[in-house]
């Protein structure tokens, strides 16, 4: 795992004006109001979304997300609970199993993606709540 | 003789800078999917700034593209999985 290389993959997203933060501790990078689908829904219009660091990253492709628990969001996003809740700033967060690289189609390639181009993944998971 | 090089245009997908050649004066909404790497028929695109903010724009439409403009790619549909 490369800390300098997820600081610089999150500095591109902080230049376009989204808030996310690597958290070394938890081994998780913290994407902070996401905007989603849940207006029509009467859900939240924003959520934080937590993605864990997949071990050997960058080889190894990014998976999953994670809601706060208690989030109604939760059962509404795709995917159901998966794996552990991991705590960041006192916040609980469940990872769901919402895997773009096995079920949504994405080929990683570590030479051009990261935490930067998860983003685009995350907003497609919160863009399409149920 | 001085030399002018022409300021690249830049605009903003999904958070990410792009000033390469693929950022023209005009884009159709599918040029603009195509940055984040969504595919056409799956790509639902908008404006995240200015006037239009908010408002989607269809892949086969021509938009005027503007310095610093900043655009929202998604997806129609995700699957999620199993645990």
């Amino acid at each position: 795992m490369s800390v300098e290389r997820i600081s610089a993959e999150l500095a591109l997203l902080r230049e376009g004006g989204v808030d996310a933060e690597y958290y070394p501790k938890q081994s998780a990078v913290l994407y902070r109001s996401v905007p989603t689908s849940g207006a029509a829904l009467s859900l939240p219009l924003a959520s934080h979304v937590a993605v864990p660091v997949p071990s050997g990253y960058p080889a190894a492709a990014i998976d999953l997300g994670g809601l706060p628990v208690g989030s109604p969001l939760i059962g509404r996003a795709k995917g159901a609970a998966n794996g552990p809740v991991i705590t960041i700033a006192g916040q609980p967060y469940q990872f769901i199993s919402y895997h773009p690289y096995q079920n949504e189609g994405g080929v990683w390639d570590p030479s051009k993606h990261g935490f930067h181009t998860y983003y685009t993944w995350i907003l497609a998971w919160l863009g399409c709540l149920k | 003789m001085e030399v002018q090089t022409a300021k690249r245009l830049h605009i903003f997908v999904n958070g990410i800078k792009y000033d390469d050649d693929r950022v023209k004066p005009e884009m159709t909404g599918a040029e603009i999917a195509a940055l984040a790497e969504v595919a056409p028929d799956q790509a639902v695109i908008r404006y995240e700034t200015g006037p239009h903010r908010g408002e989607e724009i269809p892949v086969d439409r021509t938009v005027s593209i503007h310095e610093a403009d900043h655009f929202t790619v998604t997806r129609k549909e995700v699957q999620g999985g199993a645990p």
